[in-house]
């Protein structure tokens, strides 16, 4: 007979193999909580606001919250730890067995902040923060800069300020109440983020939470609808709406990343676009940039922008019981072209590299795409 | 079915758990007020260990909520470190599927922890 006993750090469940490969994991959260920590990089006249009593009210005024939805701890955010620093992050890649990390914001509920000035005051100082506290402790720690999307002028300004930094490697914001990401007005945010070769990353955010004043919103009552399917819900939409207002005919080299907007969806929105777009297509003309560039069908089929120019982040990963069925989604899914692996660290909702080890429905060459091929691809790295 | 020592009953305080492996099966032992039971260490969903479950987090004085899991000793159940799922630990199962783990006799004998296999 042998018995072991184990360190409540040995043995966690991640296997050998994945530190035998190399992983770059796109969605790496720091802390939730570090608000104060960017006060050194702020204006003082926003530092006076946001430092008094309930002084960040406008961060933390959240609708939805798993803290009733689950027994493991509430909020979830930092299960697994809370990250500040490039050290932090190193522990963490140790832990998980990651070797590239592409640093994410943890405060996800900027967009619902009322105030543009304080919240584009926060991107800036974020990234100061990032570049000196966070990337700068090792060359495979890279960062998303996160940009203020509510504004395109704003986000140009920021992404001329930091973008050409070589730590950074993609252009962070949210899913949010809605950004009209089809308007022409961001079409000098997507020359920029062409000129600078980064993706425009959308993740999951507490602005894109069903709305309680609404009738959609003030129905739903749980944490399953708010999370689940309301911020998948805007990364649908999104997708379309910047599909068929043409914006990946005048940029076809645009990528966009979402994270955290689901992807079990593609195979319905790509044959429901292609439907529709055959039966109905004479008001693409009339969209904005449509019409100014005197264009009035879309140059491919509209599915093929989602597949061509979307990547999605496979946390949360929603793996089908039946392994035939994976197979079959990955394939329908086009994973080998579209997927890229993301942790969600430090949340509860968190996936580690173990899913893709060993799983019958991902041979080695699907492997090498999600792991590292497609981040590479899609990336700054 | 055979009577195993695994640990002494001061290795494992009270609301805390250790992981063991026995001839290759892996339990996880946790003390609740006292009493010892003992679960399949390795979740069914993701394969992550039960016995992580009150692993010291980075930065932990920063953390808002408990975490990575939680050990229930008033109802005698706990959640798994890895996505939250929680396990009744008499019966093994999750309350909310029905879905459960293997649970394992666990007895004490002169300050031993012993499980039957
Ligand atoms: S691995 Fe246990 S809940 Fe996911």
């Amino acid at each position: 007979m042998s018995v072991r006993k184990f360190e409540p750090s040995e043995n966690t469940g991640i296997p050998e193999e994945v530190y035998d490969e190399f992983i770059i994991d796109t969605d790496v959260h720091l802390d939730l909580q570090m608000l104060d920590d960017l006060y050194p990089y702020m204006d003082d006249r926003i530092v006076d606001k946001l430092d008094r009593p309930l002084g960040d009210y406008q961060f933390s005024a959240i609708d939805w919250l798993p803290t009733w939805g689950n027994e493991g701890g509430g909020v979830g955010v930092d299960s697994n730890g809370a990250a500040k620093t490039g050290e932090d992050i190193l522990e963490m890649m140790e832990q998980i067995g990651i070797d590239v990390p592409l640093v994410t914001p943890g405060m996800n509920s900027l967009p619902q902040v009322n105030y543009p000035r304080m919240k584009e005051e926060v991107c800036r100082a974020y990234n100061d923060y990032l570049l000196e506290k966070v990337t700068s402790v090792h060359e495979n720690i890279r960062g998303q800069a996160m940009i203020p999307l509510w504004d395109p002028e704003a986000t140009v300004e920021e992404l001329e300020r930091i973008g050409d930094e070589d730590d950074i490697a993609g252009a962070y914001a949210w899913f949010g109440k809605y950004w009209r990401l089809g308007n022409p007005e961001y079409d000098k945010v997507y020359e920029k983020l062409l000129e600078l070769d980064l993706p425009l990353t959308l993740h999951l955010d507490v602005a894109s939470y069903p709305d309680p004043s609404t009738p959609n919103g003030g129905a739903i009552r749980t944490w399953i609808e708010a999370i689940g399917f309301a911020p998948a819900m805007h990364a649908m939409m999104n997708a379309v709406n910047m599909i068929v207002t043409g914006v990946f005919d005048k940029y076809p080299e645009l990528n966009v990343v979402y994270q955290e907007g689901g992807y079990h969806w593609l195979p319905f929105v790509a044959y429901r676009i292609d439907e529709f777009y055959q039966h109905t297509p004479e008001d693409i003309q009339l969209a904005e940039r449509m019409y100014d560039q005197g264009k009035k069908y879309l140059d491919r089929m509209p599915s093929e922008y989602l597949f061509d120019n979307f990547y999605f982040s496979t946390q949360p990963v929603c793996l089908p019981d039946s392994n035939r069925h994976y197979e079959w989604l990955l394939e329908i899914e086009q994973a080998e072209n579209t997927m890229i692996f993301a942790t969600d660290w430090p949340h509860s909702t968190n996936d580690p590299p173990t899913w893709i080890i060993d799983n019958p429905a991902i041979d080695e060459e699907l492997k090498d795409s999600l792991f590292r091929g497609n981040a590479q691809e899609v990336f700054r790295i | 079915m055979t009577k195993h020592t695994v640990a002494s009953v001061d290795e494992i305080p009270e609301g805390e758990v250790m992981g063991v492996e026995v001839d290759g099966i892996e339990i996880a032992i946790v003390n609740i007020g006292g009493e010892f039971y003992g679960i399949q260490n390795v979740c069914l969903h993701r394969r992550q260990r039960l016995h992580t479950a009150t692993q010291e987090r980075i930065n932990e004085e920063d953390c808002i909520t408990e975490g990575p899991g939680v050990i229930n000793q008033e109802e005698c159940w706990m959640t798994c470190p890895g996505h939250d799922w929680k396990f009744d630990l008499k019966t093994g199962e999750n309350p909310a599927t029905g879905k459960r783990m293997r649970t394992f006799e666990v007895s004490t004998e002169d300050n031993e922890i012993q499980v039957e296999i």
